[in-house]
């Protein structure tokens, strides 16, 4: 890779997240291979991070920012239960995130976030955000180093795009964990910096977050 | 409160203490804020640099290393008629040649008698607006009125203003009914503020402007202007690459704004070709 | 968009094997930049009776390259009496692109052929000066291709016949563009077979 002389704030660290909103849960994925220009720094490295309200912050992007961000946030969401003595909703959350990415306009976290958990129903929720905070409402996302990969995979599987019968397809909690399984044994064999292992969770209102590990290639 | 903290408040400050307090028309004016924007200003943290547009633009434009895409490209449009105004928008987002989301709200529901825009920077425009229906808000509790079209674009042109020349990007129209009928005002990134019956902003606009200047007539009906803004945006959708996806289209009326429809363009663009009413 | 040459005018291209048959597809597009200005520019060419070559990048090149590549391959097959085959085509269209090395033509190519007494099916994809690859089971070029080739993978299976190749293919395809601003506006797909060959329009999103 061709260096620039002086300083630069950012670096490029692999990573692919999935998540899909389901009706009563969430599923979200993240390989656990982490890159730097082609230097692989760690085969244990998720890109999902467990907030304390139940919310799963999956960042990817320069792992710097992706830390400040969670560690910021994580504070941010102490400061609001001791304010409002009741834990923050994950839509509520995903209004935070992006005021406080707003916040580095000029400056801004190099990631690529989503955020997802149960909305007060029970419902699953997914917001993607842009590194400077534009915040969209989804049914999945896919973000990170594979997405190219991944994101017509799941056009075509959750929206039934260009079938002749569109529209969302609903799946089970079992059904989506194995369709996420098996789009990063295929991604896996396309994208170098996608690799190692993937870390399934599964989040429902009853049992709460379930962690499941699936070795992929490690070459 | 909530809202107030997480807009970047001090918490000892008049606003906060304002909500507290019991109001009363004697003390309303000591206890809630000027509609000032240093509060913002001061959570916005500044790069490392002099110069933010040029920091910014080497981010978003490095080629040999780490390139920042913010999200980008859109067409939007706002036309004044005998009933109201009518907004129509995509629904397309891209970085790069990627188009990262079709799903975008473009049309931002400041309050139930005004709309705001996005087109530029998808952050910005969300983030601006969204301050911006803070202060209105404000203006009405202090003022027990609504708040006029020419003063919500204002405070909006006043506040982009204040970052002029740091690389905001974003041409909004800020659309309303007030005491004095419909009003249409666009807003760019540079703080500019201008009035008209028509505007079409973002990357698809020029073909969005051929269909408009064509068809466009003051005292067409409301079904007529419905189906010009309709074909405007279908017809950027189809030519301009960065467009596209589903259109959404607003009717301002005296009552406040109404939600018309939300569509798929590309139904549109086999619909016209059947019908023979557009050629693509 | 359209900062880099090959992204200028947009379009992208896909071949994929099944059972004695293959398939070749591209989209529609022409642009410049952001705009679009015909939906009818094809970027798949026939050299011979089972030969296809699809050439994707700058629209100049992909006339220009075509051009060149079918002026020499009608001279080989008046020269040599003998009919064109989709190695000879690849190994023509690579020797081609490599003589300009050092000012290359901006173009990836694809080159999907059948031998019409076996049935054996062929595959090639080239860069812009004329790598040579395997004769692979998929391969994918243009602006799209990131994303056609996660649902190429995906929808790909060994021995595949006609009907489940076009399927496939267009699926990969439509599906592909869809994500990407700079291709679409409809596809064709062409599916090679010993006996016949067929061409396919496909109807895809106008925007």
């Amino acid at each position: 890779m061709v260096k620039e002389h002086g300083w630069y704030p950012y670096e490029f660290q692999s990573g692919t997240t999935v998540a899909v909103a389901g009706d009563d849960y969430v599923v979200v994925a993240s390989d656990t291979r982490l890159t730097e220009n082609y230097a692989i720094q760690s085969r244990t490295h998720s890109n999902v991070y467990k907030m304390h309200n139940n919310s799963l912050l999956l960042s990817t992007g320069f792992l710097g920012d992706v830390l400040t961000l969670k560690k910021t946030l994580e504070g941010r969401i102490k400061t609001y239960e001791y304010t409002h003595s009741k834990p923050i909703s994950t839509p509520a959350l995903a209004q935070m995130i992006s005021i406080m990415m707003y916040g580095r306009r000029f400056f801004p976290y190099y990631t690529n976030t989503v955020i997802t958990g149960l909305d007060t129903d029970g419902k699953g929720c997914v917001y993607a955000f842009d590194p400077v905070g534009s915040m969209t409402k989804q049914l999945y996302a896919c973000e990170g180093s594979a997405m190219p990969l991944i994101l017509p995979i799941l056009d075509a599987r959750i929206l039934g795009k260009n079938t002749s019968n569109p529209g969302h397809v609903k799946r089970t909690k079992e059904e989506t964990v194995t369709m996420i399984k098996d789009i990063y044994m295929a991604a896996c064999e396309r994208n170098v910096e996608l690799g190692d292992g993937v870390v399934i969770h599964t989040l429902t209102k009853d049992k709460g977050i379930e962690t499941d590990v699936h070795p992929l290639r490690k070459d | 409160m909530a809202l107030a903290n997480v807009l970047g408040f001090n918490s000892n400050d008049g606003f906060n203490r304002s909500l507290q307090c019991k109001k009363t028309d004697a003390n309303i004016d000591e206890f809630c804020p000027k509609l000032n924007i240093d509060n913002i200003a001061n959570f916005i943290t500044l790069p490392p640099y002099a110069d933010p547009a040029k920091y910014l633009k080497m981010i978003n434009e490095n080629v040999d290393r780490v390139k920042i895409k913010f999200l980008k490209g859109t067409t939007t449009l706002a036309f004044k008629f005998r009933n109201g105004v009518i907004v129509a928008v995509d629904s397309r987002a891209t970085a790069g040649g990627f188009i990262a989301s079709g799903e975008v709200k473009k049309v931002i529901e400041i309050n139930p008698y005004l709309l705001g825009t996005m087109a530029g920077g998808a952050a910005d425009c969300a983030f601006w607006e969204r301050v911006l229906a803070r202060h209105c808000r404000i203006y009405e509790l202090r003022n027990k009125e609504k708040i006029s079209v020419a003063a919500a674009s204002k405070i909006l042109a006043n506040m982009i203003f204040e970052y002029r020349g740091m690389g905001l990007s974003m041409g909004t129209m800020i659309v309303g009914w007030d005491k004095r009928g419909p009003g249409l005002y666009m807003v760019s990134d540079d703080g500019e503020r201008i009035s008209d019956n028509l505007f079409s902003v973002g990357s698809g606009s020029i073909y969005a402007y051929s269909i408009l200047d064509a068809g466009y007539k003051y005292d067409m009906s409301t079904n007529d202007a419905i189906d010009l803004a309709r074909r405007a945006i279908v017809h950027a959708a189809h030519r301009d690459a960065a467009s596209g996806n589903i259109v959404r289209i607003y009717h301002m009326k005296e009552t406040g704004w109404e939600k018309i429809e939300e569509k798929d363009t590309n139904d549109y663009m086999y619909q016209y070709l059947e019908d023979k009413t557009m050629n693509f | 968009m359209g900062d880099d040459i090959m992204s200028y005018n947009g379009g992208v291209a896909l071949a994929m094997k099944g059972k004695e048959c293959v398939a070749i597809a591209c989209d529609k597009r022409y642009g410049v930049q952001n705009r679009t200005i015909a939906t009818n520019f094809t970027k798949i060419f026939q050299y011979g009776d089972h030969c296809f070559v699809a050439l994707c990048g700058l629209a100049t090149d992909v006339q220009t390259v075509s051009e060149r590549l079918k002026f020499r391959t009608n001279l080989y097959e008046l020269r040599e009496q003998r009919k064109l085959k989709p190695i000879v085509l690849y190994n023509m269209l690579t020797n081609l692109l490599y003589e300009r090395r050092f000012g290359p033509y901006f173009v990836y190519a694809l080159v999907a052929g059948l031998d019409p007494k076996t049935g054996e099916t062929f595959v090639y994809d080239s860069d812009n000066i004329g790598a040579i690859s395997d004769n692979v089971n998929l391969a994918t070029v243009g602006t799209a291709s990131d994303f056609i080739f996660g649902l190429g993978e995906l929808f790909f299976k060994p021995n595949m016949n006609p009907d489940e190749l076009f399927e496939a293919t267009s699926q990969a395809l439509l599906n592909g563009v869809d994500r990407d601003s700079a291709s679409g506006w409809g596809a064709i797909v062409y599916v090679i077979e010993k006996d016949k060959i067929t061409l396919r329009e496909l109807k895809g999103r106008q925007d």
